[in-house]
């Protein structure tokens, strides 16, 4: 008897909650900006990301300044106190650090500092490598074996002992560890928008102390922040995309410009809006759908980079004559991206430290010997994981 | 659906190329009646090996004005050595297209024509002693752009310095050698090995050299020495870019430039290997297309002014002009023309970081 109430009963619940859901769909207000207010007051915050995206692109670009020091370095990294590492007076006074939000985020290292500590400690080491290595050789032509100067065009660049570049290593790493794991593996996650009393605080619009936003809205604006903090215009950060920074806003615009993703970039920038507009409405099932899109399509951004360098390193190695300059700044950058990839959803690291094994091939010679067959394997392999085609992602 | 009939056409006659040593006819299907081995063979006698040669001929002439200016350093020996300096830079933009294989793996003409210069780095240079010209940092303070600076940049010549005169000799030197070091290689075999290599596939030497023909021709011709200064890269014009710049006769390098590259594709088995096989766009000859566009190039360029810097800087619209038919035939060359000979393009645009 039991049985033939609870099934119609459960029927009728079911088309309850959907009939919810769908009336929530209807009534959002998406502004055609990234703009809001209350009380006539913006309530858009993410000044701590455009911070760190400026103490980013110094650091990196110090990386090929032969007048640092590995603490120098280390210290940009760090923001030590007291060292005043970075070119502006504002950055220097600031109390952000890059390295305290690397490999930081909720839903993946809050109960594995294990992990955390390794990942920094990667970090550590290019910048350290970097001095040590690198540095000395600066005015030494490369070969294998042996670190120094390669030509790549009319540009030179700086390679270790396997032909390495240590800084394209740690800039694109830090899409993954700084900006992806935050912006999607953080602020994106109903364990940080939800956290402690922020849907009640949100639900009647109970701002944060001195500051004209929720808890939740800000948040929210902090994820946006990570891609999109060091535009000109904050409000239509598409207008300059790919010149904003050097990290996850300029490789957006480089998959952008693939004309087998276009549009994507303009698709995260209206997730981004309706998933703000769905926190000022209290709609917490279309934030977090939106917040999906996002995650999706920035994994797929990192993923067709990865791809691509590999794709572009293999036809530089297979060249008449090789072209060991464009190849190895490729694979280093290429490096970087698959270093990346530990932080999406779909791969383990057990399976990144294997792909990062085979490229580094650093047994054997390095890049220098790299057999263009085994990278394309590799190269077919994370395609295939991230449902890629090496054609469409390779050019 | 062009290209696969294209691949699977091509072990045929990458296969008959090994086994038919008499050459000529080892065209398949595809080339009725061209002799590929032939137009190889003016390639490397008629084009090639001479642009190596005369460029030697005019280096030695530039390292013995210099040699007089350095005994006896007056307006008369200065005049000379700047007379010698053009002659050499308008015989490099003749080599230029055509520096293939060695060449490309010794960066001659990285080395040889990066511009715009590294003032403060050739400052630093002079005053280092054992200085290495093979480092890539080191590119952008030799080659032409650099003794360039060296006879025009300052208006008290930096030549009366013998610190200066000495790096000026270097340089020059240093040309001499990359030169000989390629032509060196092409007279010891390796031109039996690029006339003999005269298949299809994307290694033999006619996919090679075209491929590096028309690279030469989008990245420095017409970009390089057009559309970078004019701002077609940038949100702005960018008049420190243009190449001769302290001399100021740019139109006249890029004009020596556009030459050599026409009459390669004119007089030199393009155009006759185009009409071998009939090739026709919209009913007339694509090499009659080919020559009047490089025409429409050479109008748009005469009525520029020597100088590009000031070209760029008071009347942009015209250098826009000229890229724009600079553009149109790199189309014709690289869409229409690779595919019909069936060459696919060996290069892609870098990303540029």
């Amino acid at each position: 008897m039991t049985h033939t109430y609870s099934l119609p009963l459960l029927l009728l619940l079911a088309v309850l909650l959907v009939g919810c859901q769908d009336d929530d769909d209807t009534i959002l207000d998406v502004p055609t900006s990234y703009s809001f207010a209350r009380n006539g007051q913006s309530t858009v915050s993410y000044s701590g990301q455009t911070t760190r995206l400026a103490m980013a692109d110094e650091l990196v670009a110090a990386m090929t300044n032969f007048d640092q020091t590995e603490a120098g370095l280390e210290n940009m990294f760090r923001n030590t106190a007291g060292t005043n590492p970075f070119s502006t007076a504002e950055l220097n006074a600031s109390t952000k650090s890059i390295r305290s939000k690397v490999a930081a985020s909720r839903d993946l290292f809050f109960t594995n500092t294990t992990e955390q500590a390794a990942i920094r400690a990667d970090f550590d080491a290019w910048l350290t490598a970097q001095v040590r290595e690198v540095f000395p050789n600066r005015n030494t032509l490369a070969a294998q074996g042996t670190a120094g100067q390669l030509a790549d065009g009319s540009s030179t660049r700086y390679v270790n002992a396997n032909g390495l570049e240590y800084n394209q290593a740690f800039g694109k790493s830090l899409i993954g560890g700084l900006m992806y794991d935050q912006l999607a593996n953080n602020y994106l996650s109903p364990s940080v928008l939800d956290e402690g009393t922020n849907q009640a605080d949100n639900d009647a619009g109970l701002v944060e102390e001195g500051t004209n936003y929720t808890s939740m809205e800000h948040k929210w604006d902090e994820a946006f922040g990570y891609l999109f903090g060091a535009a000109a215009d904050g409000a239509r950060p598409l207008d300059d995309l790919g010149a904003a920074d050097g990290f996850l806003n300029k490789y957006l615009s480089r998959v952008d410009n693939d004309a087998d993703y276009t549009g994507i970039a303009a698709r995260i920038e209206e997730a981004f809006r309706t998933g703000r507009a769905a926190i000022v409405a209290g709609d917490y099932a279309e934030r977090d759908r939106q917040a999906a899109r996002i995650k999706e399509d920035l994994r797929k951004v990192l993923a067709v980079r990865a791809v691509y360098y590999l794709h572009q390193g293999s036809l530089a190695l297979t060249a008449t004559p090789v072209n060991y300059g464009g190849a190895f700044h490729d694979l280093s950058e290429g490096y970087g991206f698959i270093y990346s990839l530990r932080f999406v959803d779909g791969v383990d690291a057990a399976t990144v430290d294997g792909w990062l094994a085979d490229l580094t091939n650093a047994d054997s010679g390095g890049f220098w010997t790299l057999p263009p067959a085994t990278l394309d394997s590799l190269t077919a392999a994370i395609a295939t994981t991230f449902n890629l085609s090496v054609a469409e992602a390779g050019n | 659906m062009n290209r696969f009939v294209i691949l699977l056409l091509l072990p045929l006659s990458v296969f008959t190329a090994c086994t038919d040593n008499a050459g000529g006819d080892d065209d398949g299907p595809l080339l009725p009646s061209f002799d590929r081995r032939a137009m190889l063979t003016s390639w490397a006698d008629e084009v090639i090996l001479p642009a190596h040669r005369d460029f030697g001929s005019s280096v030695t002439a530039l390292s013995q004005a210099g040699d007089a200016f350095r005994a006896a350093p007056d307006q008369a020996t200065l005049a000379t050595l700047q007379s010698s300096f053009k002659a050499a830079y308008l015989s490099f933009q003749r080599l230029d297209p055509f520096i293939l294989g060695e060449g490309e793996i010794l960066r001659f003409r990285e080395q040889a024509n990066t511009y715009p210069t590294d003032i403060a780095l050739i400052a630093d240079n002079v005053a280092t002693d054992g200085v290495n010209f093979d480092l890539p940092s080191n590119t952008a303070a030799q080659g032409f752009p650099a003794l360039e600076y060296l006879l025009y940049g300052t208006t008290e010549t930096l030549l009366n310095e013998p610190a200066y005169q000495d790096y000026f000799m270097a340089l020059v030197t240093r040309l001499q050698d990359l030169n000989a070091q390629v032509l060196d290689h092409w007279e010891s075999g390796y031109r039996e090995v690029y006339i003999q290599n005269d298949g299809n596939s994307a290694t033999a030497s006619i996919d090679r050299t075209v491929n590096d023909y028309i690279f030469y021709y989008e990245r420095f011709l017409r970009a390089g020495k057009v559309g970078i200064p004019a701002g077609i890269f940038s949100d702005d014009p960018l008049p420190d870019r243009v190449e001769a710049r302290y001399a100021g006769y740019s139109k006249a390098l890029f004009q020596e430039a556009l030459l050599a590259t026409q009459q390669f594709f004119t007089e030199q088995g393009l155009k006759q290997y185009l009409d071998a096989l009939e090739v026709r766009r919209d009913g007339a000859f694509l090499s009659e297309q080919i020559a009047d566009q490089f025409a429409e190039i050479s109008r748009a360029s005469a009525q520029q002014l020597d100088s590009y810097e000031e070209m760029v800087s008071t009347d942009n619209e015209s250098m826009l002009r000229l890229y724009d038919e600079l553009q149109k035939l790199v189309v014709l060359l690289k869409v229409d023309m690779l595919q019909a000979l069936s060459i696919n393009v060996d290069y892609v645009d870098a990303d540029g970081d």
